[in-house]
């Protein structure tokens, strides 16, 4: 899985939370700022609902979320961390 | 009553025209309050809030109750940071309805409490719950019914033996007497709820009040038990939240110009959250709705009829099912 497949991804996540289909936002956009009603309830959403289509498990513990995928860039990145992470592990 | 007992502080609730409407109560009434939930709850080193405390629920459990215990309450003010779990052998949980999508993620910490005791209140208990129960044997769960205006009201426990199962009545607290329904109801006969009591808040701060319909329609099961059914106003609590459903759609068809209609959904992160129709609506009336909404529903549907019941009022229900199958 790749970079773009990721973002794809990650899109579509926030599109189907915010029930927004033409969601759309720059890499460097801070997602509280960017996503109509960001709050932490929908920022839940967010994470749970990455973690369903990728099959990821975010740790809140190892990993400040509030940082890590704070815009979609990082959140990008962060992900392919973790799937890397994951394939690793299971090797 | 000293001056301070007579002290009056509100709590701020969403009205019926979605304009916040103050509940008053004095200092002695929320000290009474703090007795009587805090009588219910059990003994911990600690309590750990994720309820917000400018409400009545986070209030009374997240500063009263455990300054009059004489023990420290952690507030958790962002979900989404690493919570900071105190050291301590026996923690007591405040938990909202969004709690229950977070305490999964910390099982191997919440295991390590030699006792772990949970509150939930503000709001439905998601299933998610079970799931926890499931993983913490020993756990106790209470959860609290009530509102704003009441305080507690009622009471049930869940524990790991009772998980997958249904969920016990609600058991009135000590002081609160049922008004109406009448003892001896039929299951079938299913009444708003009017309860006594001397904790209840008031909508101005020179009145004193001693009953209350609650606008909950429930069957009584007993003399002092009810099963909660629903409400009898457009009410919902998402995450704790009062959103009055008529107040939306009355805002949202300001914004449209189009008629607009609401519905609660389940929701496995808020306990209960609403879609919205709009009747011959655009990509652009959903984008206007989704800038301009201080409470953005689960989901913005753009449909070609909002049905009407017979007598040409909105049926909510044939919307509320539609909401459900996801039909567009």
């Amino acid at each position: 899985m790749n970079t773009s497949h990721i973002k794809t991804t990650v899109l579509t996540c926030l599109r189907d939370i915010t029930g927004d289909p033409a969601l759309e936002l720059s890499e460097d956009a801070v997602l509280r700022d960017a996503v109509p009603g960001f709050d932490s309830l929908r920022a839940m959403e967010f994470i749970t609902s990455v973690e369903d289509a990728l099959d990821v498990a975010v740790d809140f513990v190892q990993h400040d979320v509030r940082f890590r995928m704070e815009t979609l860039e990082s959140s990008v990145s962060f992900l392919m961390e973790l799937l890397e992470d994951k394939r690793a592990l299971s090797v | 009553m000293s001056a301070a007992d007579q002290r009056l502080i509100s709590f701020a609730t969403s009205g019926s025209t979605g304009r916040p409407q103050n509940w008053w109560r004095t200092e002695a009434q929320l000290a009474l309050e703090a007795e009587v939930m805090g009588a219910l709850v059990p003994q911990a080193d600690a309590f750990l809030s994720f309820a917000a405390p400018q409400h009545l629920f986070g209030k009374v459990f997240g500063s009263y109750i455990p300054r009059r215990r004489g023990v420290a309450c952690y507030q958790v003010e962002d979900m989404v940071a690493p919570v900071a779990f105190p050291d301590v052998a026996a923690l007591l949980i405040v938990c909202v309805p969004s709690t229950w999508s977070i305490l999964p993620r910390y099982v191997d910490r919440l295991a390590r409490y030699d006792a772990l005791k949970l509150v939930h209140g503000a709001g439905p208990l998601p299933t998610a719950a079970d799931q926890v129960l499931a993983r913490l044997s020993g756990t106790e769960l209470v959860e609290i019914f009530g509102s704003t205006e009441t305080g507690g009201i009622a009471t049930r426990r869940r524990t790991l033996e009772q998980v997958g199962g249904a969920r016990e009545d609600w058991e009135t607290v000590p002081d609160i007497e049922i008004l109406a329904p009448l003892l001896g109801s039929t299951p079938k006969q299913v009444e708003g709820l009017v309860i006594g009591s001397p904790r209840l808040a008031s909508p101005t701060p020179d009145e004193t009040r001693r009953c209350h319909a609650t606008g909950d329609i429930v069957n009584r099961s007993g003399a002092r038990s009810f099963v909660f059914l629903g409400r009898s106003d457009r009410t919902i609590k998402v995450d704790g939240r009062r959103i009055n459903l008529d107040a939306i759609d009355s805002e949202f068809s300001q914004i449209v110009a189009k008629k607009v209609a609401s519905v609660p959904v389940e929701d496995p992160l808020r306990g209960t959250h609403f879609d919205v129709f709009i009747e011959g609506g655009t990509p652009q009336d959903a984008d206007a709705i989704r800038g301009s909404i201080r409470n953005h529903p689960r989901m913005i549907r753009l449909c070609n009829c909002i049905p009407n019941t017979a007598s040409g009022k909105t049926d909510f229900q044939k919307l509320a099912q539609n909401a459900h199958n996801r039909v567009l």
